[in-house]
């Protein structure tokens, strides 16, 4: 294997694939990523058996070939070479030989026969996803995938087509968010669960083009231009979620979000690290938000809102409003309520026509 | 061993030392505690309110159907060897026609604080074990009902006449004493166990009686020819300690009657866990997986019974060559939900090797508490 390639193109390659390879592995392959010329493109490969990344770009190829090199000290020397363009060769005693202007290395790699052979998924019932739309979606749930390892059925979003339309779902048990777009083209099918990472990585994709979305028995599928994303499908059952999506809250409150968003986040002050709960107080046109803690003291927040209800009292993690609020995009939003046991659902309110909605459950105070 | 056996032979006449003819402390002569235990207070509670369950074998936990286990049993059912802690399909099959309840820990806790309502109105010093479960410190106020004796038969009076429960109460010159006498002459039972009375009372009773006696250390005691308290009583200090470690020195003093800790009611737990130490090694994944999973239904029981919730879950594995490891996750909310210990349970035991390894301990515990009264209430009933 010999080959020119730029420094830049090599970079934005190198990069993404940092978030693949496992950092702390049992497994020395797996810190590697798998470099390969071939017909005048450079080929890249990373994966941590569960999620994998595949990409390539320009190149010069004097010799085909391939080899499988330390991920994160050949970004570092890249990074730290100053010429733009950089010739790579692959050197008998399989180590790969780097020669960027001044700078001579050559660091040991390991066979290509040594990587993991990478799943393929077939081309047939490829689907066309705007990829702004779908970074967007992400964005808009993953702060409610699960992050705990016990729940192994949480730790990824539900990805559900319907007929011209994508859902995406994610719950950690105690708040939920949904998300659904149109989506020309979709026919409903049985929804899948993409994992937590492959939802992080997606997002880190940078195109403004169309993502195309495959899926096999095992696996899904996401290429956009010359890169592709492919997981494996996470095993488990999803919840009954249309279930928890109360329909009987009656009650409504209309806030300007950026001001809720920081009130909470005032009296969240005054919470304990593991007692979080803000209890929220709703009278005509009020909200009282009141944290306390035996050992720091109390605070009390005040905040006008559009609400005609009856006096209602709930508890509430700060963290789980907070994020919701976060992700939404609009001045204001409304909450659903009923009591303080029932679930708080949150809705942007003039939005687009996205269907969005976080269910948070309530602490009991 | 044998030929140092008559030496301390004399020990076995000396009755429990009171600290008050020691030291000459009246207050120490008048020390009287009551450990008041509730007779089977979760199935009391269902069965008081519906006369159709009286006298029937009823098991409250879990459904049979269910993977959950059996939080308490009446006493009717316990005759056919159901026991707290079993998973309620097999207390099924050994009572198939007992009446399987599903617990309702709202109605236990307020039965609970009308019960410890009427126990304040005995003593300002009360410290709760449990829900169902408490010592009571009397040694100030049971001269006005002439004995602690009266004052114990009122108690359980007012608790019968009040709540429609019993309750077993024993009285001791302390803590260790009360409370094996509460369980001496249960259900409904009043154990009085004078000062000069200790060392009589204890010694026929066998060794397991005593606080920290499981049933792996009873089986060692009984190896080494001690079967009760009254045995243990004949040896020394320094051979206890040989035998048993730092435990060896409190066992030695138990036997004797001598508890000095006091009645609390400022206690404040910081971890809470259930250790079982296998007379067999554990070989198999299954076998390890199975036993984490019930050590984890235990502590989340004990949870529920003190109203709180954990944040942290620990579990301890010591393989066969004694190498003991820990491993611990932090929850993102706190819970007494038996389902989320026992899963995170199951994924720190995978951390280790267990079941790779042979284990003669397994361990479950959990800290980093929450009272119970702020609780993030779950989405999916399930446990999901």
């Amino acid at each position: 294997m010999e080959v020119r390639v730029k420094r830049s193109n090599l970079l934005s390659e190198l990069i993404p694939m940092q978030g693949i390879v496992e950092r702390r592995t049992t497994i020395p392959v797996l810190s590697h990523i798998l470099l390969r010329a071939e017909n005048d493109r450079l080929h890249f490969a990373s994966t941590d058996l569960d999620v994998s990344l595949t990409s390539s770009c320009d190149a010069e190829v004097a010799s085909q070939g391939s080899i499988a090199v330390q991920a994160r000290k050949f970004l570092e020397i890249i990074r730290a070479v100053g010429a733009e363009e950089v010739h790579l060769e692959l050197k008998e005693e399989g180590r790969l030989r780097i020669e960027a202007g001044q700078s001579d290395f050559k660091i040991n790699g390991l066979a290509s026969e040594d990587f993991p052979t990478l799943p393929e998924v077939p081309e047939d019932g490829e689907l066309s996803i705007p990829f702004a739309l779908l970074k967007q979606a992400i964005g808009r749930i993953i702060f409610a995938v699960s992050t705990e390892e016990s729940r192994f059925q949480l730790n990824g979003a539900l990805l559900k087509l319907k007929d011209g339309g994508l859902e995406l779902v994610a719950t950690d048990g105690h708040r939920l968010a949904l998300v659904e777009n149109d989506l020309s083209g979709a026919t409903a099918s049985d929804g899948v669960l993409v994992p937590r990472k492959a939802l992080q990585e997606l997002q880190r994709f940078e195109d403004d083009g169309d993502l195309r979305f495959r899926k096999s028995e095992h696996h899904l599928s996401f290429r956009l231009g010359s890169r592709e994303l492919v997981c494996r499908i996470l095993e488990g059952t999803f919840p009954d979620y249309e279930r928890v999506i109360s329909k009987e809250n009656d009650k409504q409150a209309v806030f300007d979000k950026q001001a809720l968003s920081q009130a909470v986040q005032r009296a969240a002050l005054l919470t304990g690290d593991r007692a979080r709960a803000v209890r929220l107080e709703l009278t005509s046109g009020n909200l009282v938000i009141t944290a306390a803690n035996p050992d720091l003291g109390e605070a009390t927040e005040q905040l006008p809102c559009e609400y005609e209800g009856d006096e209602l009292k709930i508890g509430m993690n700060p963290d789980y409003l907070v994020h919701f609020l976060s992700a939404v995009d609009t001045e204001n939003i409304r909450l659903d309520l009923k009591d303080e046991n029932t679930q708080c659902i949150g809705y942007p309110v003039d939005g687009s026509d996205t269907r969005y909605l976080c269910v948070i459950m309530p602490m009991r105070i | 061993m044998r030929e140092r056996r008559p030496k301390v032979a004399s020990a076995a006449i000396e009755e429990a030392p009171e600290p008050a003819s020691e030291n000459g402390l009246a207050a120490a002569r008048d020390r009287r505690i009551l450990h008041c235990d509730m007779d089977c207070f979760y199935a009391a509670v269902h069965m008081r309110d519906d006369p159709a369950l009286r006298g029937k074998p009823v098991v409250i936990g879990g459904t049979p159907e269910g993977r959950g286990v059996v939080a308490a049993a009446s006493y009717e059912v316990r005759a056919f060897g159901v026991r707290s802690a079993m998973p309620a399909a097999r207390a099924k099959r050994l009572c198939p026609d007992a009446v399987f309840l599903r617990p309702d820990f709202g109605r236990y806790r307020s039965e609970s604080a009308q019960i410890f309502e009427i126990f304040r109105q005995f003593s300002d010093l009360v410290q709760p074990v449990s829900i169902d479960e408490a010592y009571l410190d009397v040694s100030g106020v049971w001269r006005d009902y002439g004995s602690a004796t009266e004052l114990a038969k009122r108690l359980r009076a007012r608790i019968l006449e009040e709540r429609g429960l019993t309750v077993s109460v024993g009285v001791g010159p302390n803590r260790l004493v009360a409370k094996i006498a509460s369980d001496h002459d249960k259900p409904d039972g009043l154990t009085v166990v004078s000062p000069r009375r200790v060392g009589r009372f204890l010694a026929p009773l066998p060794a397991r009686k005593l606080p920290g006696v499981g049933p792996v250390t009873a089986r060692k005691l009984s190896s080494l020819g001690f079967e009760t308290i009254g045995d243990l009583r004949k040896e020394t200090r320094e051979r206890l300690e040989q035998l048993l470690g730092g435990y060896g020195g409190v066992l030695y003093r138990y036997a004797r009657g001598i508890d000095e800790r006091p009645v609390r009611i400022d206690r404040v737990r910081k971890s809470l866990s259930s250790e079982t130490t296998y007379a067999r090694d554990l070989a198999t994944e299954a076998e390890v997986r199975a036993e984490v999973a019930r050590l984890a239904d235990g502590v989340a029981a004990s949870l529920e019974k003190r109203e709180l919730s954990a944040g942290t879950v620990t579990v301890k594995v010591r393989y066969s060559d004694f190498e003991t490891v820990t491993r611990s996750l932090t929850l993102s909310a706190p819970t007494s939900e038996a389902s989320v210990l026992r899963s995170t349970a199951l994924v720190l035991l995978a951390r280790t090797d267990g079941g790779r390894r042979p284990v003669r301990l397994l361990g479950v515990g959990c800290s980093n508490f929450m009272h119970g009264s702020i609780e993030q209430l779950r989405l999916f009933s399930s446990g999901t």
